[in-house]
């Protein structure tokens, strides 16, 4: 790249070869007005308000498309250029309808800004006003395209950092503007209501729907979202201590840039919800639900809760007790919940709802590397060489990822789908892999056969840095490729068609729950390192495996340590030196059980051995297997603590229910699925009595152990800055990432040959057919609700949207079943049945519904069996056999 | 037929056609491509017939050609080699041609040209000025040869210049050839082509494309119309030497779908070219590739401007984007591209077949060669000129085109359709080049005049431009989006009468912004008709805001019908024309006289601006407004006479008229009915005044005059009285008693009379009928 | 009166034919405009499945070019030249009495989808101003009577052709 030197405004500027003279200005402090541009879109040039004069050559110039060129005399606000943008200032208010004074944009329109900024009132021209119809039958975006400058943005948004094609323009000239295919309302369209639009339309014409008047945000505070795993920033906006407005903070280097999702941009006013605990809750006679809770002050709800665990401790020892910590809140609180756990309460039994995830899974890959690249960032997707995803929905369970696949699909990158399911994303796929329910294992053991067969395997890498090779190559070579065909449903040509394309490089493996809930999910994880192994593809550029957590701080409660056999910084509590060092650090001394997770708990409150629980941030009857059977289970408990922030169906059950604070009240961090710690700051008080959970655990703490509260989140986060090393950089200011152990650094192997091994080629037994359940149903999530749908199912916009939550069965099946969109059909399992309306999608092939999670209390989890006695670790929640009946 | 695998084949091939070519062989050409439009299919079916009833077939050959340029006339059809032509020909004809031409060598005097003020047949085309003044080149083939067959072209010495270059010119010769020749773009902005083709063939990036610009949208220009259907051949030769020069392998002509037959020619063209190895892989044995192929256009004007055009070839909407980067470096699929016009295309066999020499010989110091104009509007000889650059206005318009028809007034030509100005009367001198247009606000463009006469309102060809260009922007930019809806609000708004002063402030001061401010050409030029207009006609726009009239009649709101806007006396000609119609021709006289008391004499002597003005006179003939007066009248005279009941007086104001010419007695007509007693003085013995002194009796017959005076004594009878008025007596007989008086003599200026009203010393009362 | 029925089987092969080419889409519609005379707007999903582009994209694309319609046209076109020549010729005039015979305004279609009356903005044949062109044929030169025969023969045809 050159350097450039040029003078804008007077000021000696260098710059560099294709940067826009708009850049190079922005860069040395001199702001151009502007309203089509955005940073992290394409440069347009259509608004032309950031024209600029070439004092050499008299020519005028839009600075954001022009790119600087050598001893250019630039004037930025020379009095022509002032001129002509407030003629088209001019032109835009005479075509604008008169209707400044009720738009929800208020003072934060960009076109009323740079016209008061340009002295430009009365235009003296014409009024030509451009009426479209307003449309506002969605429950999220209102359009009120009359006001429509056609800066373009929200299409290119949509095109270029979405990749969701809604909308285009349509027309041409005066006429032209912004639309769906055939004109719809965008209900009707291909929108995924994200609203990446709706924060960078510079006017009226695109604002967020609300169901009552709330004015213009009188503050914007930055945070990180509460949904998903992806972690995006947030810019919340905030009016009399209440959030009413969320946009993508777009911070430099934030994960989600300009974007959002439907849930990050307008599910968050579930903050709102009369649903809020506001107030500790004691139980005070037998009544159940929530009619037997009274209200009381903190004092008195933490004296009873600490009185009963000691006194249950004391009565039936700590294995009694447990905890059940929160994927939702912060690291900071994970880690004082498990300490509360561990070292006042004295038990293992610790765990989160990672659980439901299949968190545990990921660790194959940790165990194997030693710890080493284990997180893979989401912004390297753009260097992939070739990408699979498999059993994953990134459009519906990560959106804002799935933007980063998309626009890797669009720029060429080869992009694999492997899933049973014609999901969103392979509309964008080079590639579409259909294998038959949970054969991914024969799958992908069998491309690593036919890859090492056609000799494409990465030698030099192998040989460098692993071992065992020969006897994986052995076990390959047995591996009957016929009888995979025959399970997985893909024939040889199809697997060569896959390794051919794949074929030289390096590969990034993106995996769902599809896989991770599966039976085998820990077999499957292996094949997948084998592979990458096999292509050379860890730890390289280029390379990697993404394992799609579901929830914002999945990672780091399982990094802290709410985990049955793992102590903070994923350190196993079997090993002798981990447990020792901890116990010193601590000051006490730790159980050497390993702890019961999650459905273990419930079965040990089944049997009635489980005499207290303290569930944080869980709603353990909404996200588990079988409701029924565990809210029996759960009445048979002592004493059960629930700390929450939403009355839900857990709470009802409660003997003592404690306020806490949502992600936006408090303090603390959370990290994401690519291992970037955020840390953040309220936005809001907490409502009512409400506090954040980490000043609850702390009192509780200091209660039981008689000592004094930490009381500063600050000192928390040093203690585990301190005795986390992964988390050395956590800070309070800035974002940061997970510290890897970097003693395999497989870029340059130096002293790494020979260091990580194959895992042996493990094989499945194919499922028996079950001619009383004669379907499958794929259990999945869709974009509205995050997981159980908790919070999302109180967030009065996500309520507009259908809350029924349609099955989605194939054609040929509607045929079989007699059955037509919108009618009711009944879903029975061994385990449960739920009753809803179907669409006839074209996602499935005959024999297959696909059921979504969240919706109509997840009723979707009923069809589940809670545990399966035989295969301890993995649920296998991610199909079932059902039969399928019309109403 | 086999493909021609070196440049020797290309060459035998042509002397295999030539020898072929039998001697002494009449052709007839006849224009299929514009001249179909009048039914020039039938003619050429009716001549082969005749010719073949007639056992000619030998001897002669009925040939469908491209078009012969003087599409005034059409169908045209030319006889070679004699070199005569015959216009408005029809399929009736062809026995008299094929009997009396063809075989008798005799001439059809109904079928020739007609020199305007001798009215003499002129036979031979070269004699005929239309050709005479012009200089063929680009056009040579056009009207000649088959444009479907590649025969044809080739023994015109087509593909000449692709041996030439293939045979002895590396790719920078041919590119030194153009830039020596000073070739520039004929698409309008003139840009230098070799230029052009040097910064492509030194830009990065493979593979190249070239491409033909063949979307001529610009409404009045079809000059590359004439050039695709005439002589398809030398586009895709002026192509493939530009792709040899740059080395491109792949091109594309993007042409507009409302052109069938010019597709239907390049898709003939392109197929014989690659059926001959002229395109594909390995032309002629030279290992040059090049492919071309076609692309439509689907209507949309701005995919004229090239970086539109190349997003609607990649099959995007047409909206254009910033430049830089420029084609050269980066333009279809991100690729080197070289876009030029067809014309421009066309004019690269010339060159490098002539030399950069040949061609400058003619053109002016900046500009060489020659440039193709579609004439049409109001001018005599519509069709295709090709002129030297630097030949003036006049020329072009008078000597080449004929001037204007039905003896109107030539007031402006409009040129570079909507991105162009007017060039007014006052530059009809004006030497037609690149920068000399530019100088004064209009364009050369790609070559489109439209001439205007008196009977064309500049505001509302102004407002016609707007709303084109209105309708055809893309929409992408602020400025060119609303700003050309504005301006067409302002326009309209003038048109309708509905205009304010300040407006036309407007228009200068958004014209500004939009020329500079708006990211493509489309908007950047769109200001520019209405610029120039209000350049040269300002008068017209004040005309329509301050006094709601149109010069030209056109403006529908504040025109009723363009007859009675012209109307000097405002006479509500629609209403009569259709009294007299249904054969009321009394009620028709009646309606006459509420505007003017004299029927009969307007209907002889009238100027009838009416006529002119007549919408109808556009399509055909004008209605015959006077002489349908003039029946009326003398129905009316000859079946009820001048007799009828006098007006009744009822005001007490008295008034004096000085003068009884048609102007005081109308004055005295019009004040007798509005209930005034009325006294007319007048110095002569009879009334009438200059109609009587003036008009030579047999254009206005006495016993008109005086029935039609007649009539106004016998309706003012009672109240009004004719005096005999002396010279420079008057003061005394001039009564003190009348209280108004209206003075209207026949002098050469008020000021020299001394009648002078009694009471008032000024002369603001004083009219004059008539300042000689 | 409804449009005449429209087989979308055509579809199918319209578009494996441009399906593997490169930038085919306008080439496509253009084809789809011969075929149906119209773009039948429930042919936009299935042409950018096949095309790898957004139906919004594909609709972007034929709402831009006035050359494509989505709504059925009628039988005969006539589309009459706004051009500047014809413009100075009297086509306004023109346009009005295609209006009063036609019974339709720009942009129209009659009842019986027989007649659809456009206008153009330059037919390039501005020496025979002013002009029109019905479906694929020029008539020049047009005056009133002029107008009123061509007219007629196509009504005549029309007429023949519908028995």
């Amino acid at each position: 790249m050159e350097t450039i030197a040029l003078t804008i405004d007077g000021k000696k500027i260098s710059s560099h070869t294709g940067t826009s003279i708009f850049e190079a200005a922005r860069q040395s402090g001199i702001i151009i007005p502007n309203l089509c541009y955005h940073p992290e879109l394409k440069p347009f040039g259509a608004c032309r308000m950031c024209l600029v004069e070439d004092e050499n050559t008299g020519r005028l110039m839009a600075s954001c498309v022009t790119p600087v060129e050598p001893d250019m005399v630039v004037q930025t606000a020379s009095k022509r250029v002032v001129k002509h943008r407030q003629n088209i200032v001019r032109l835009m208010i005479a075509e604008h309808p008169e209707s400044c004074i009720v738009c929800s944009k208020g003072n934060r329109c960009r076109l009323r800004w740079i016209a008061a900024q340009l002295g430009i009132g009365e235009t003296n021209l014409y009024h030509m006003p451009n009426y479209k119809p307003y449309e506002e039958a969605n429950p999220f975006i209102i359009r009120d395209l009359s006001k429509c400058i056609l800066c373009g943005k929200c299409i290119r948004a949509d095109h270029e950092l979405v990749v969701v094609g809604a909308i285009d323009y349509s027309h041409r000239g005066f006429q032209s503007r912004p639309a769906t295919v055939h004109e719809t309302g965008l209900e009707g369209s291909s929108c995924t209501f994200c609203g990446t639009c709706v924060s960078m339309c510079p006017t009226g014409a695109l604002s967020t729907k609300n169901t009552y008047y709330v004015g213009t945000p009188e503050h914007e505070t930055n945070s990180i979202c509460g949904f998903c795993s992806v972690g995006c920033s947030l810019a919340v906006g905030t009016s009399s201590e209440k959030v009413i407005e969320v946009n993508p903070a777009h911070l430099p280097g934030s994960v989600n840039g300009a974007t959002l999702c439907v849930r990050g941009h307008f599910a968050h006013d579930f903050l709102n919800s009369r649903q809020r605990l506001i107030t500790p809750l004691i139980r005070k006679n037998e009544t159940q639900g929530q009619n037997g809770l009274v209200p009381v002050e903190w004092g008195e709800a933490l004296e009873l809760v600490a009185n009963r665990l000691i006194h249950i401790r004391t009565k039936y020892g700590p294995q009694s007790i447990a905890f059940l910590g929160s994927t939702k809140c912060t690291n900071e609180e994970n880690y004082l919940f498990q300490k509360l756990a561990r070292a006042s309460i004295g038990t293992n039994n610790v765990d989160n709802g990672g659980y439901c995830s299949g968190q545990k899974n990921t660790h194959v890959i940790f165990d194997n590397m030693g710890g080493a690249y284990r997180t893979s960032r989401i912004a390297d997707l753009e260097n992939a060489e070739a990408i699979v995803v498999l059993g994953a929905d990134p459009c519906h369970s990560v959106p804002v990822f799935s933007y980063y696949l998309k626009r890797a699909a669009k720029q060429g990158t080869p992009l694999i789908v492997v899933d049973p399911r014609h999901t969103e994303l392979v509309d964008f796929a080079s590639m579409w892999l259909r294998p038959k329910l949970n054969t991914d294992l024969e799958l992908i053991n069998a491309l690593a056969a036919v890859l090492h067969d056609e000799k494409w395997h990465d030698l030099a890498y192998i040989d460098k840095f692993t071992k065992g090779f020969r006897d994986f190559r052995k076990s390959l070579k047995m591996l009957d490729l016929g009888r995979v065909s025959r399970l997985t449903g893909i024939d040889r040509n199809g697997l060569t068609e896959v390794v051919e394309s794949l074929k030289d490089k390096k590969i990034v493996f993106v995996v769902g729950r599809g896989i991770l809930l599966q039976k085998n999910a820990m077999q499957i994880v292996g094949a997948i390192y084998n592979l990458s192994l096999l292509t050379g593809s860890i730890g390289v550029k280029g390379g990697g495996v993404y394992f799609l957590a579901k929830e914002n701080n999945q990672i780091g409660a399982f990094d802290m340590g709410t985990f049955p056999d793992m102590l903070p910084g994923r350190q196993t509590l079997g090993d002798e030196n981990n447990r020792k060092n901890w116990e010193r650090k601590w000051n006490v001394s730790l159980s050497r059980n390993p702890g019961l997770n999650m459905v273990r708990m419930v079965e040990a409150a089944e049997r009635g051995k489980l005499k207290a629980l303290y569930v944080m941030g869980e709603n353990i009857l909404r996200s588990l297997p079988q409701t029924e059977r565990v809210r029996q289970a759960l009445s048979k408990v002592d004493f059960l603590v629930v700390q929450d922030i939403l009355y839900n169906e857990t709470t009802q059950l409660a003997h003592v229910v404690l306020p806490g604070a949502a992600f936006s009240e408090k303090q603390g961090s959370f990290t994401n699925l690519e291992g970037r710690i955020q840390p953040f700051d309220p936005v809001t008080r907490p409502p009512g009595k409400a506090k954040p959970d980490w000043e609850i655990i702390d009192i509780l703490q200091a209660k039981l152990e008689q000592t004094e509260a930490y009381g500063d989140l600050e000192k928390i986060r040093m203690e585990i800055r301190q005795h986390v090393p992964a988390y050395a950089s956590l800070n309070g200011k800035r974002q940061t990432w997970i510290q890897e152990r970097s003693e395999m650094d497989f870029s340059n192997g130096a002293d790494s040959e020979g260091s990580v091994k194959f895992i042996p080629v493990a094989s499945i037994k194919p499922e028996s057919n079950d001619s009383d359940y004669p379907m499958s149903a794929i259990i999945g999530s869709m974009r509205y609700h995050l997981g159980s749908g908790t919070r999302s199912a109180v967030s009065k916009r996500i309520q507009g949207v259908d809350q029924e939550g349609r099955l989605e069965i194939s054609y040929q099946d509607s045929i079989t079943l007699k059955v037509k969109d919108g009618d009711k059909v009944t879903v029975t399992s061994r385990c449960g049945s739920l009753t809803r309306g179907v669409r006839i999608g074209k996602s499935l092939s005959a024999g297959h519904i696909f059921v979504p999670l969240g919706f109509n209390g997840n009723d979707a989890m009923n069809l589940l069996a809670l545990s399966d006695y035989t295969e301890p670790d993995t649920p296998g929640w991610n199909t079932c056999r059902v039969k399928v009946k019309r109403v | 037929m086999d493909k021609l695998s070196s440049i020797g084949q290309l060459e035998w091939f042509r002397s295999r056609i030539l020898f072929r070519k039998e001697k002494g062989i009449i052709e007839v050409h006849v224009c299929m491509t514009g001249c179909r439009a009048y039914g020039a299919a039938g003619v050429l079916e009716a001549l082969n017939q005749e010719v073949k009833s007639q056992g000619l077939s030998k001897q002669v050959e009925i040939r469908s050609t491209g078009c012969h340029g003087f599409c005034a006339k059409a169908p045209v059809i030319a006889i070679e080699p004699m070199g005569i032509q015959y216009q408005e020909v029809e399929p009736d004809d062809a026995g008299d041609i094929v009997m009396k031409t063809l075989k008798e060598n005799r001439m059809i005097d109904r079928l020739a040209y007609h020199a305007p003020k001798t009215f003499q047949p002129v036979f031979y085309r070269n004699q005929i000025p239309f050709y005479a003044k012009q200089e063929r080149r680009v056009l040579a083939n056009c009207g000649r040869i088959d444009p479907t067959n590649i025969e044809h072209y080739i023994a015109a010495g087509g593909y000449r210049a692709l041996i030439k270059a293939l045979s002895n010119m590396g790719p920078e010769q041919v590119i030194d050839e153009v830039q020596a020749a000073k070739l520039r773009g004929r698409g309008g902005a003139g840009f230098p082509t070799g230029l052009k083709w040097k910064f492509a063939s030194q830009s990065e990036g493979r593979p190249k494309y070239v491409v033909c610009n063949a979307d001529e949208g610009d409404p009045g220009a079809f000059m590359d119309r004439a050039i695709l259907e005439g002589d398809p051949h030398a586009v895709v030769e002026g192509m493939l030497l530009g792709a040899y020069a740059m080395g491109s392998e792949y091109g594309f002509i993007y042409v507009r779908e409302e052109y069938p037959i010019a597709i239907d020619h390049l898709n003939i063209a392109i197929a014989q070219a690659e059926e001959l190895g002229l395109l594909g892989e390995n032309i002629l044995g030279t290992g040059f590739n090049f492919n071309l192929s076609l692309r439509l256009g689907a209507g949309a004007f701005v995919c004229g401007e090239e970086t539109a055009l190349m997003a609607s070839i990649e099959g995007r909407r047409g909206m254009p984007r910033a430049r830089p980067p420029f084609p050269a470096q980066a333009g279809i699929d991100g690729k080197p591209t070289n876009i030029n016009n067809v014309e421009t295309w066309a004019n690269v066999p010339l060159i490098v077949n002539n030399g950069a020499g040949w061609y400058g010989e003619v053109g002016t110091e900046n500009s060489k060669g020659t440039k193709i104009f579609s004439l049409a509007g109001k001018v005599n000889n519509t069709g295709l000129v090709e002129v030297p650059i630097g030949t003036t206005v006049k020329d072009v318009i008078f000597n080449i085109g004929g001037g204007i028809p039905k003896g109107r007034q030539f007031k402006a030509v409009q040129m570079g359709g909507p991105a162009g100005g007017c060039v007014p009367a006052q530059f009809l001198n004006l030497s037609i080049d690149y920068d000399t247009v530019q100088s004064i606000g209009a364009i050369m463009g790609s070559g489109g005049m439209v001439v205007l006469d008196e009977n064309n309102c500049m505001v509302e060809i102004a407002r016609f431009f707007l709303s084109f260009t209105q309708s055809e922007s893309c929409g992408k930019c602020a400025p060119c989006r609303l700003g050309t809806t504005q301006l067409l609000e302002i326009l309209t708004r003038i048109t309708r009468g509905e205009g304010r002063m300040e407006d036309i402030d407007t228009i200068r001061e958004l014209g500004q912004t939009l020329t500079e401010a708006s990211l493509c050409g489309l908007g950047q030029a769109c200001p520019k008709p209405a610029l120039s207009t209000l350049r040269y006609f300002i008068n017209e726009y004040e005309d329509h805001i301050k006094e709601h009239r149109c010069a030209g009649a056109v403006c529908d709101s504040m025109v009723i019908s363009a007859c009675q806007h012209a109307c000097p006396a405002g006479i509500d000609v629609p209403n009569y024309v259709a009294a007299i119609a249904d054969g009321e021709y009394e009620k028709s006289v009646e309606i006459i006289r509420e505007r003017n008391p004299f029927p009969a004499v307007c209907g002889r002597i009238c100027i009838h601006p009416c006529e002119y003005k007549c919408r109808r006179g556009e399509l055909d003939q004008a209605v015959a407004i006077r002489a349908l007066k003039r029946m009326a009248s003398d129905w009316y005279f000859k079946n009820i006479g001048p007799q009828r009941n006098p007006f009744p007086v009822n005001k007490k104001e008295k008034i004096a008229i000085v003068g009884a010419g048609p102007a005081g007695l109308t004055c005295a007509y019009f004040l007798v009915k509005m209930g005034y007693k009325t006294t007319v003085y007048e110095a002569q013995s009879v009334a009438g005044g200059m109609l009587g002194i003036a008009v030579p009796e047999f254009r206005l017959p006495r016993p008109v005059i005086e029935e039609e005076i007649q009539y106004i004594k016998i309706v003012v009878l009672k109240s009004c009285t004719t005096h005999r008025l002396m010279p420079n007596t008057h003061s005394t007989t001039y009564s003190t008693r009348d209280t108004v008086p209206f003075l209207l003599p026949p002098v050469p200026r008020p000021a020299s009379t001394s009648v002078y009203p009694a009471k008032t010393k000024t002369s603001q009362e004083f009219t004059t009928a008539l300042i000689f | 009166m409804h449009p005449p029925e429209i087989e979308l089987n055509e579809l199918d092969g319209i578009i494996e034919r441009h399906k593997n080419g490169k930038w085919e889409l306008i080439p496509l519609l253009q084809d789809v405009q011969a075929t149906y005379g119209y773009i039948p707007p429930e042919s936009i999903t299935p042409i950018a499945e096949a095309l790898n582009l957004y139906p919004s994209q594909v609709q972007g694309v034929v709402t831009f070019y006035s050359g494509f319609s989505l709504k059925p046209k009628g039988k005969y076109v006539c589309r009459v030249c706004r051009g500047t020549a014809c413009h100075v010729k009297g086509s306004r005039s023109i346009l009005r009495l295609m209006k009063r015979e036609l019974e339709l305004e720009e942009g129209e279609t009659s009842p019986d989808y027989r007649f659809t009356l456009e206008t153009v903005a330059c037919l390039g044949a501005c020496f025979l101003a002013p002009t029109m062109m019905i479906n694929r044929d020029y008539f020049g030169k047009l005056s009133p009577t002029k107008l009123s025969s061509v007219l007629g023969e196509y009504r005549q045809k029309g007429n023949n052709k519908n028995g």
